[in-house]
């Protein structure tokens, strides 16, 4: 009896999990990625395949194709629809949109199964020999180690080292600039800067410490306008060579 | 041989016959590739050979199994679906944590409007069509929302798991018509070797969705002609069940990409009147005529007009069944009309632009003086994927003739098979376009994946005629044909997107796609999004604009190469500036260190480019009052042009 409705109680416990999941609200964690995968890509279009086709009629490769095929048909076609009918795209629109057409189609599927008495769906498991199991092995721990060897070397992809250096106005008199600096220098930095107005030093910091991927911002008030034209160069050097700028900025006002 | 024996002789179960040994060596490929990654990423030289010894081992075994003439279905499929999947693996590992290729960008900005406004139809800057077709953002919406991925992980899992899709509908769909799981099976192996299958058809583009509804849709259609009870009822509700995947598949594709939605009608429309139309040629009037006029065109020929002696005999009096086809296409035009008059309205413009550029460049073309002709020839690929791009141009021109006239003699009658041989000869119309436009590489890498299911089916029942011949010149046949779908395959990958400078990742490249998108590029557009107001105007090079547009959430305007291959600044930047109201312009001074390896910094109408641009020329705004230069990272650099725009 139970394996007459095993694929369907299969899809209301997964359509369960991501219910009560966003019910209490959980971020992340690999058993919402997991059933909200499954419940995205392939759970509407098996609940619509099981409804539609009274009997087991298709093969295992016909379902799995249409079992994706129709669910994404689905969230493709069923967010215009939501969209159409005033509800916002979110969480809570997709789970209980999918929710019901996961669980009608079930009933559906239910209330015909259990009308026809000779329907009995073919759950076939592989029967695989012991070098099929271990060349199977060796293929997963191929893909996974291409996969793992691929990301591991782009993490680790060398560049040239490098600093970002910002000058911004804060306001449309320019009577403040935001400085920032950030090291991807991939070593601790310490930089100097120098603010020139026209020509002339008006400000200098020295010893600033930046750790790799941190940043360092200051808001500068700009001394009072003296001429009609200014012209602000902030200058950036590093320790290792404090005669040369290292990066500049420069804003007119 | 020996290999061949021992497979065939080792005592597998029947059932899965060498599926595990193929699955293993695959898989292995793909291992060697991520090799020749990580080679290539410490700017070692011997990458590129690695490459390809990891590519033909994904290839090969899964050829050699499907070639033999007693491979069972799961065997076939099973080859099919590995090396799909490996292939697009081979696609993803090549920049596993970001998209980096335009369309791809284009595509993550309108799902990220959908997701931070929860609306559709959000405007997107870099691609403006994008959001009328919101079948992959939809998606992807859901998928980020319900499993908390980022839209890049949710995009790549989403397009795997519709590669798995795309490899099960056209293995279905080829076995559908042919009703025999070889020709399934071979089929989809070809299909892999159109040189789109390694770019356009795996990246995170609306196209890769689209594409395998289309062929889950054709299966069930094929499956609708062969209940042949239809008054039983597990018939009756066959029927039922595979008219509502087709009507949930078509809006689904009309609503996600245009040009699929089109061609997919266009597919469905030649099966509907292609069998009518094969009826009315049928003659053997029009038989004599072709003999005929294959004698005129070459003494070689008039050799083998036998052939269409026997063709007219074997079709003659065939009678085509009806089908029920006519008022699918129907059904799939009005969607398309509907969608595009209400919802869509800027396909028009967008689509009708750039076809009738391509009429005209052909037109121009035909009429001009042959000295004044201007193509788009190969690029500049190294000596050995020359060769072998031409090579499997010249196979297809030859197997794709001989490949129709074996399906003509098997399948004589066949109202489908006849309708592919009928859509197999766009594939000469297709490659008149690509010698003569401008575009014509481009066009020919998006038309791929389309034309490819025509042809990958003419071919694989011309192959097997080969390969079934008698069992003297067996074996000599395989190699031979093995050989040949080797060169396929190579030279599909050579001929393809990405090219060879951007196949492998590494380091940064000027104008080369991407391989322009490196940590710099990556780093300022983040910057701009957090430092700069949203949809600021922009204008920068092609690559920049993309990441801008992107991840950096600003508006770039595409083009304007006169902002910054000039020499001085003067009264038509600042009238340009003026005109699209720009309010930055961001430079990579690397420009200065090479020319653009894929031939244009800001767009393929700059004029052509052999040398690099100097640096004083992109950097003349240093000097230029009131031009703020407001962001430096030792390559990008940002100059706030506000002061320059006039009240």
């Amino acid at each position: 009896m139970m394996r007459r409705y095993l694929d369907l109680i299969l899809l209301f416990v997964v359509t369960i999990i991501v219910l009560v999941l966003q019910l209490i609200n959980v971020e992340g964690g690999i058993v919402m990625k997991l059933t909200g995968a499954v419940f995205v890509l392939f759970a509407p279009g098996y609940a619509v395949m099981a409804a539609v086709f009274k009997e087991d009629v298709l093969e295992p490769s016909a379902k799995i194709a249409l079992g994706i095929g129709i669910s994404l048909a689905i969230s493709a076609v069923g967010a215009i629809g939501l969209y159409g009918i005033g509800a916002l795209l979110t969480r809570t629109s997709w789970t209980f949109f999918l929710v019901i057409i996961i669980l009608g189609c079930s009933i559906v599927a239910v209330v015909q199964r259990s009308r026809d008495t000779f329907y009995m769906p073919n759950f076939v498991a592989p029967k695989l020999s012991f070098s099929e199991i271990l060349l199977l092995m060796f293929s997963l721990l191929a893909l996974g180690g291409g996969i793992y060897l691929a990301r591991t070397a782009a993490q680790n992809q060398a560049y040239v080292p490098f600093t970002e250096f910002w000058v911004v106005p804060q306001s449309k008199d320019v009577s403040e600039i935001e400085i920032g600096i950030r090291n991807y220098e991939q070593t601790k930095m310490v930089y100097e800067l120098k603010i020139r107005i026209n020509g002339r030093d008006v400000e200098a910091w020295s010893n600033i410490s930046v750790q790799p991927d941190q940043e360092w911002t200051r808001v500068y008030t700009l001394p009072p306008k003296l001429t009609y034209n200014e012209t602000i160069v902030v200058y950036l050097y590093t320790d290792k060579d404090s005669s040369k700028p290292y990066r500049w900025g420069q804003i007119y006002r | 041989m020996i290999g061949a024996y021992l497979l065939q002789t080792f005592p597998w179960k029947k059932q899965w016959g060498v599926m595990f040994v193929g699955g293993a060596l695959i898989s292995s490929g793909l291992l060697i590739v991520s090799v020749s990654y990580a080679v290539s990423r410490a700017g070692l030289s011997y990458a590129n050979p690695i490459y390809w010894v990891g590519m033909l081992l994904q290839f090969v075994p899964a050829a050699f199994v499907i070639l033999r003439k007693n491979v069972t279905r799961q065997e076939a499929l099973g080859m099919v679906l590995l090396l799909g999947f490996t292939l697009y693996l081979s696609k993803v590992l090549v920049n596993p944590f970001t998209f980096a290729f335009s369309d791809e960008m284009q595509q993550w900005r309108s799902t990220y409007n959908s997701l931070e406004t929860h609306r559709l139809f959000e405007s997107n800057p870099i691609l403006e069509v994008s959001p009328y077709y919101p079948g992959l953002q939809n998606i992807t919406h859901a998928l980020v929302s319900l499993t908390g991925w980022t839209i890049h992980d949710a995009g790549v899992i989403l397009i795997g798991v519709v590669r798995v899709m795309l490899m099960l509908s056209l293995f279905l769909f080829f076995e559908g018509i042919s009703r025999s799981h070889r020709i399934g099976g071979l089929s989809a192996l070809l299909y892999m070797c159109n040189p789109a299958f390694l770019g356009w058809t795996s990246y995170y583009i609306y196209q890769s969705l689209a594409l395998p509804w289309a062929f889950l849709a054709l299966y069930c259609i094929i499956r609708l002609r062969f209940i042949e009870t239809p008054f039983i009822e597990s018939a009756t509700n066959l029927r039922f069940g595979l008219m509502v995947c087709i009507l949930l598949m078509a809006p689904a594709i009309t609503v996600t990409h245009h040009m699929t939605a089109i061609l997919f009608a266009g597919l469905v429309t030649l099966f509907a009147v292609g069998p009518a139309l094969w009826v009315k040629f049928n003659t053997t009037r029009n038989w004599h005529i072709m003999a005929k006029l294959a004698r005129k065109v070459s003494k070689w020929l008039s050799r083998r007009v036998a052939l269409f002696w026997i063709l007219a005999r074997q079709n003659k009096n065939v009678e085509f069944e009806k089908n029920e086809f006519g008022w699918l296409a129907a059904m799939i035009f009005i969607y398309i009309f509907i969608w595009i008059t209400y919802f869509a309205s800027l396909t028009l413009p967008y689509l009708g632009g750039q076809i009738a550029d391509i009429v005209i460049e052909t037109i121009n073309f035909i009429v001009s003086k042959p000295s004044a002709r201007t193509g788009d020839p190969l690029p500049d690929l190294p000596p050995f994927e020359l060769a072998l791009a031409y090579g499997s141009m010249i196979l297809l021109l030859i197997g794709v003739p001989f490949g129709m006239l074996q399906t003509l003699r098997r399948f004589r009658g066949d109202s489908l098979a006849i309708s592919m041989v009928s859509g197999s000869s766009a594939l000469f119309i297709v490659f008149i376009v690509r010698f003569t436009s401008s575009r014509g590489g481009e066009i020919l890498s998006r038309t791929w994946p389309f034309l490819y299911v025509i042809i990958a089916f003419v071919l694989a029942v011309g192959i097997l005629f080969l390969t079934d011949l008698a069992s003297w010149i067996k074996w000599p046949m395989r190699l031979g044909v093995l050989s040949a779908m080797l060169i396929l395959f190579v030279g599909g990958i050579a001929s393809g997107w990405p090219p060879y400078w951007g196949r492998l990742p590494g380091k940064y490249i000027v104008g080369a796609a991407e391989r322009s998108v490196d940590i710099y590029g990556l780093t300022a557009s983040t910057w701009a999004r957090d430092h700069i107001e949203r949809n600021s105007i922009m204008a920068s090079d092609f690559m920049l604009i993309h990441m801008l547009g992107s991840y950096g959430l600003q508006s770039p305007v595409l083009g304007l190469p006169e902002l910054f291959l000039s020499e001085s600044f003067s009264d038509y930047q600042y009238n340009l500036i003026n005109e699209y109201g720009l309010e930055y312009l961001v430079v990579d001074t690397r420009m200065a260190d090479e020319p653009p390896t894929w031939g244009f910094y800001y767009g393929y109408w700059e004029p052509n480019t052999n040398d690099a641009v100097q640096l004083r020329y992109i950097t003349k705004y240093d000097v230029v009052p009131p031009v703020n230069r407001i962001y430096d990272n030792g390559a990008v650099i940002f100059y706030d042009v506000h002061g320059l725009l006039e009240k």
